[in-house]
């Protein structure tokens, strides 16, 4: 016993107490604008496709943005020439409407337009007018590519999104 | 020349001297006893128990924060009291565990960057590795000091405990006393790209109170 005791010095029966905190957690939200139909809600990348546009000639198109994340956020509205004349695309003229009362009415390079999406499922419609009213000769038979672009950041995050509508505008022939 | 029987004539009698000596010396050996008795005697086992409130003494609360990615919501933290309200000291040592990182899937501009979209997808969320969290110790009316930081991401949820046994050093609560206990959390807005969006970390906090060992330094 005495030798038992000398070896193990003390008893193994170590008191022990654990408290657990439970269920923290940290989620992040979402940012998603998307490009919708205007009819019928369905994604939506192509805008415009007119084919021998003539001077004067003007085309029509809708879109509706719509909040698919959980925060509001500001956006903005631009356009960028692909490919194509650039004459052309300096010369079509951009009218952009909301809740029918022009927001835009210019030059389709110097458009640039600001908005906000306030919330969850919150929507805007804007209806967009391609028109040419030059009848400017080194025009004819030409064609523009750009894409309007839709693109929003979040301030506090690096969280963007920018969709992107393509849109196809040639000009015909006409006679001066 | 002594004859045989004189021999052993004389073993004999030595023989029967020498037992009479001893029964002799056992006879008249005086031995001295005292014997007392204390009674009632009892071994009392010492209790080790301890409590964790918030502050102000209100329950202890988790940290729940929803909205990361928002201009307003950057940092914050608990701090909870550890009470040791057993009899004996204890040391006290502190531990993360069931660390999830869910990517919770993506939506279109998260899956432009991230390539694991699965749905809760544990262990896939990348929004952990952007959480950065201090842990401070205040006792026996020092100042609160770090003992560490670190992050929320899958690979360092281990290391809690092991940052803590390397950095706090020997942490006692005395029977009846207390410490105080914070885990700050900060993100980095520039940190916050869209691989976090949905994303979300679950975890618990383990508190741990042990005997202190005569002897031992563990």
């Amino acid at each position: 016993m005495a030798v038992l005791v000398a070896h193990s010095q003390f008893t193994d029966a170590d008191l022990f107490d654990q408290e657990t905190l439970t269920s923290h957690s940290f989620e992040a939200l979402t940012l998603d604008l998307t490009t919708l139909d205007t009819a019928n809600e369905s994604p939506k990348n192509l805008f415009f496709s007119v084919q021998g546009m003539l001077p004067h000639g003007f085309q029509v198109e809708s879109v509706r943005l719509k909040n698919s994340g959980q925060i509001e956020f500001p956006y903005s509205i631009t356009a960028s020439q692909t490919a194509g004349s650039a004459a052309l695309c300096q010369n079509l003229q951009v009218v952009v409407l909301q809740e029918w009362t022009p927001i835009y009415s210019g030059p389709l390079p110097q458009l640039n337009l600001s908005g906000q999406l306030t919330s969850q499922e919150k929507w805007e419609d804007l209806v967009f007018v391609v028109k040419l009213e030059t009848n400017d000769a080194a025009l004819k038979n030409q064609g523009c590519y750009f894409t309007f672009n839709f693109s929003s950041t979040l301030p506090g995050s690096q969280f963007s999104d920018t969709e992107k509508l393509e849109n196809t505008v040639t000009t015909g022939t006409w006679s001066e | 020349m002594k004859t045989l029987l004189q021999r052993v004539s004389i073993l004999k009698s030595l023989f029967l001297l020498s037992l009479v000596g001893v029964v002799g010396f056992m006879a008249t050996q005086a031995l001295f006893i005292d014997r007392e008795t204390s009674e009632e005697s009892s071994f009392v086992v010492g209790t080790l128990d301890m409590t964790i409130t918030g502050a102000g003494s209100q329950q202890a609360e988790s940290i729940q924060v929803t909205g990361l990615g928002s201009q307003n919501i950057v940092s914050g933290g608990k701090t909870w009291t550890v009470h040791n309200i057993g009899s004996l000291p204890g040391k006290f040592s502190f531990a993360l565990e069931n660390l999830q990182n869910i990517e919770n899937g993506c939506n279109e501009p998260e899956a432009l960057e991230d390539t694991t979209c699965a749905s809760p997808g544990e262990g896939q969320g990348e929004l952990g590795a952007k959480i950065a969290t201090t842990i401070k110790l205040q006792q026996d009316g020092e100042e609160e000091r770090v003992i560490f930081t670190s992050d929320l991401s899958n690979a360092q949820a281990a290391q809690y405990e092991t940052l803590w046994q390397q950095n706090a050093g020997e942490v006692v609560i005395p029977a009846g006393e207390t410490i105080q206990l914070t885990m700050e959390w900060s993100t980095e807005n520039s940190q916050l790209s869209n691989a976090v969006q949905s994303d979300k970390v679950l975890f618990d906090i383990l508190f741990n109170l042990n005997q202190i060992i005569p002897g031992t330094t563990n």
